[in-house]
């Protein structure tokens, strides 16, 4: 046996274990499950409104992020280049930030219940979230086929039906990936609902748990939502396995045409684009700007150390996801259950994260009570004092980013290149170095990206587990807006946004040399 | 790939910060406090404490869920107090044997019984009136809470989610005095005058009486006053144009919630976590908390300032049990959402 494979059956197991720790945690016992049967009717209605509220979020954001990309990587207008950075920008603000203020902009004008409905707040998470497509799509759209629309269009498709049988189908899996985050932060979110009015299974959690201490109810709820989660993104997977064949012929075809529009056509184009950043970003930021113009001294006080805590979060917990999904990838490739690991990548995405906080509390005191059973000392203090939990609740939380960077990364391989480098006489490492992640560069830097963005913006899992001492610009943003404060909350949600343009900028450069490397 | 260049420095300060909050966390001379307050206005009664009595505080802000986290932690917790809003929590803290009594001398003079629990397990630091309010030009107030629900004013009132704790406290007040059947009939009073579905926060509602979408709103009063005294025009112009109402229930009392404290059962700083409660209740810190943040105060004999004044002078104090209240919240918000107000 090689070592590889001796390596693989106990990383397996560890890998499972550290993933699935945080939903042990919870101590979910017979009782939940009762309750789950209990409540059936009313679950029910949750769930209806669940699905409901997150496919069109998802739709939104698919439809949104797909058409930007599609447009940003395939046609030439003016002010593409700048259009193309400003779409990931509303990445950068919360949701339930956009949220509160598109809110309180809505009540001033007296028109506050137009907006907080079941539709608002679906807008509201797409326009917040539909960069997870728009990133995860682009890469496949940059690195498809001019050739093939062209060969399709001689054979008598209009453009219509090219971009929708040859394109689409190609970006379909990062589409989907990216489209089940949506779905999942959707159907997780509380701070929204609550505001909005709104009756999702994520709320349901949250409030049964934490604010009438119904543990039983709570449970239920959070086993319904990992399931209904989970069969999404099982149904996915095993969907796009039945694609792939298709997919790795159409691969075989390279080279670029891009399309340069002017006139009317460039003008619609630019107006899709602006749109989404317009009402994502522009808005909520010149609000949020005037705000900080007002914030009290202290809101500004504090900025220095939240961008310092969450440097250092972002750090330990994007390597640590990223770490986690190679892993992950390296024992999937021997796995006999079609979409068994995508959907355990998945699973820390896949309840509240304030639920999930609460696993991470349970299965952290597990493993301190075990290790003092063995070793005699209390280790508690190591997170008590350092975020060691908070670190690796987060790399798990986001593991399914990280992971859909990865697999991304992957469907831009062309199978026959790797067959190629090998007949050159490549090694395995060679081969990785440099063939595999070059051409993978542009799907890990975006997710890098995400990932890293989605950490500093993450508040549950952050406000529970953070040690004595250590705070962020989202724990701060959130202090004043849970006071329903919007002016303190302005000057840390300015520097979120800051730091998301920040770390574009860097990875950007990433992502041309990526797009280099692939066309040439 | 390459690493991002922040990270060096990063280490070096984690170290650092590691290093110095392992010292504090250590120190004698301090308490640790686990709060689901927000750190703007306890800033100043923790620093106010520290000049008086030389004890630093370590405060972890956890607006949700410092509760579980304490319960988590058990014996290797180094809280020593927790400062939560909203009875429900504080029940939650007793019910979960979370806490240890806090019933110092100082404690008894300082807050009427109806204000703690019977063995000092909760002390309550503020009073949180949920009131109602309309615009300046509204002839009709509403009396009493009862008067919301009345027969021909549909489209009239706004309130956020029915399932939010402000409201279903104010909700198993009520099933409290008057039982399951006429609770019932009252929320469904309340849901048949909405003026929009429930939604928005505290704010919103206030906001909604001044544009004209709601004639009556329900909200904590701090957020009414917080809005006067904003520094955002806007927020300040929509409240002026707004009264605020002090109804009670039919039988008197009007309804009211409270902030608290307890100390946490396994404090390593015993001493020090009495001595801030201790702190907390001494007229000097609930000054800070009338001024900073607009809530009534626990004791008696601290003056207000002038709107909240005028306000508290409204409020018919009641001593209506609030560990009943707390005991009731499962129902009634099952009740709220049988009446429609909640999902
Ligand atoms: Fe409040």
């Amino acid at each position: 046996m090689r070592p590889a494979a001796v390596l693989r059956l106990p990383l397996a197991g560890l890998i499972v274990l550290a993933v699935l720790a945080p939903l042990l945690g919870l101590g979910i016992d017979g009782a939940a499950f009762a309750s789950l049967a209990e409540r059936a009717p009313a679950l029910g209605r949750y769930g209806v409104n669940t699905l409901l509220l997150a496919a069109s979020a998802a739709g939104l954001a698919a439809l949104l992020g797909t058409a930007c990309a599609w447009l940003i990587e395939r046609c030439r207008f003016a002010g593409r280049d700048i259009c193309a950075f400003a779409l990931f920008l509303p990445f950068a603000l919360p949701p339930y930030l956009a949220a509160f203020i598109w809110s309180d902009l809505a009540d001033r004008i007296g028109i506050g219940f137009a907006l907080r409905n079941p539709l608002g707040a679906a807008l509201i998470m797409a326009l917040a979230l539909y960069p997870y497509v728009y990133f995860l799509v682009r890469p496949a759209f940059s690195q498809q086929t001019g050739a093939l629309s062209a060969a399709a269009r001689t054979l008598g498709c209009t453009p219509w039906q090219a971009f929708c049988k040859v394109s689409l189908p190609l970006a379909r899996p990062a589409i989907a990936i990216g489209a089940l985050l949506v779905a999942m932060e959707t159907a997780n979110d509380i701070a929204v609902a609550e505001d909005y009015g709104l009756a999702t299974l994520g709320y349901f959690v949250y409030d049964s748990w934490l604010n009438r201490g119904e543990r039983a109810a709570a449970a239920a709820a959070a086993i319904l939502l990992a399931l209904l989660a989970l069969a999404a993104s099982w149904s996915e997977t095993v969907s796009r396995i039945r694609q792939r064949h298709h997919q790795s012929q159409l691969r075989t075809f390279a080279s670029e045409k891009i399309a340069k529009l002017s006139g009317g056509k460039a003008l619609a184009a630019a107006g899709v684009c602006w749109l989404p950043v317009l009402l994502g970003f522009a808005i909520p930021v010149l609000a949020l700007i005037r705000h900080a113009l007002l914030a009290p001294a202290v809101a500004w006080q504090r900025l220095p150390a939240g961008l310092l805590g969450t440097a250092l979060l972002i750090a330990g917990a994007a390597a640590l996801a990223y770490l986690l999904a190679a892993a992950f990838a390296f024992v999937r490739s021997r796995s006999r259950v079609p979409g068994l690991f995508e959907m355990l990548a998945r699973s820390g995405y896949a309840i509240p994260g304030s639920v999930f906080a609460l696993g991470c509390l349970g299965a952290a005191a597990a493993a301190a009570s075990i290790l003092k059973a063995i070793t005699g000392v209390s280790l508690y203090w190591l997170w008590v004092v350092a975020p060691v939990v908070l670190i690796y609740a987060l790399a798990v939380r986001y593991l399914a980013v990280a992971a859909g960077a990865l697999e991304a990364g992957v469907a831009a391989l062309s199978p026959g290149l790797d067959k190629t480098a090998r007949s050159c006489g490549l090694s395995r490492w060679q081969r990785l170095r440099m063939v595999h992640l070059p051409l993978m560069a542009p799907a890990l830097a975006a997710g890098l990206l995400l990932i890293a963005t989605d950490i500093a913006k993450e508040l549950p899992l952050t406000l529970i587990l953070r040690p004595f001492g250590m705070t962020t610009l989202a724990v701060e943003a959130y202090g004043f807006a849970a006071d329903e404060d919007l002016l303190g909350a302005a000057p840390p949600a300015l520097a979120l946004v800051a730091l998301a343009a920040a770390g574009l900028i860097v990875v950007h450069r990433h992502f041309r040399a990526g797009n280099r490397i692939s066309a040439g | 790939m390459k690493k991002p260049y922040f990270v060096p420095g990063g280490r070096l300060l984690a170290a650092t910060l590691i290093a110095l909050a392992g010292m504090a966390a250590a120190s004698a001379d301090q308490v640790n406090v686990y709060t689901e307050r927000q750190q703007v206005f306890l800033d100043d009664i923790f620093a106010a404490f520290t000049e008086a009595t030389g004890i630093e505080v370590e405060a972890l802000y956890i607006d949700k869920g410092a509760v579980e986290r304490l319960a988590s932690e058990g014996e290797a917790s180094p809280a020593d107090v927790i400062i939560l809003t909203d009875i429900g929590r504080l029940h939650e803290v007793v019910k979960q044997e979370l806490s240890a009594p806090a019933d110092s001398p100082e404690v008894q003079a300082a807050v009427p019984a109806w204000l703690r629990h019977p063995q000092g397990l909760w002390v309550a630091l503020t009073r949180r009136a949920r009131l109602v309010y309309a615009h300046n030009d509204e002839q009709q107030l509403p009396a009493h809470y009862e008067d919301l629900a009345a027969a021909g004013m549909e489209g009239s009132l706004c309130l956020r989610s029915g399932s939010h704790p402000y409201n279903v406290a104010l909700f198993a007040a009520y099933l409290d005095r008057y039982g399951e059947e006429k609770a019932l009939g009252w929320l469904s009073g309340l849901n048949q005058n909405l003026a929009r579905e429930p939604q928005g926060n505290d704010r919103a509602q206030i906001k909604g009486v001044a544009s004209g979408e709601c004639r009556y709103a329900i909200a904590n009063s701090y957020y009414y006053f917080k809005m006067l005294n904003s520094d955002d025009s806007a927020e300040r112009d929509a409240a002026a144009q707004v009264q605020l109402v002090a109804p009670t229930f039919v039988d008197g009392g009007t309804h009211v919630n409270v902030s608290g404290a307890a100390i946490a059962r396994h404090a390593p700083h015993p001493e020090a976590a009495l001595a801030l409660i201790n702190f907390m209740v001494s007229s000097q810190a609930q000054k800070i908390y009338a001024e900073r943040n607009f809530e009534m105060p626990v004791r008696e004999d601290v003056a207000m300032t002038g709107q909240l004044a005028d306000a508290s002078a409204l409020i018919e104090s009641d001593s209506q049990q609030l560990a009943d209240i707390a005991q009731l919240r499962s129902e009634a918000a099952r009740l709220a959402v049988e009446a429609g107000l909640a999902k």
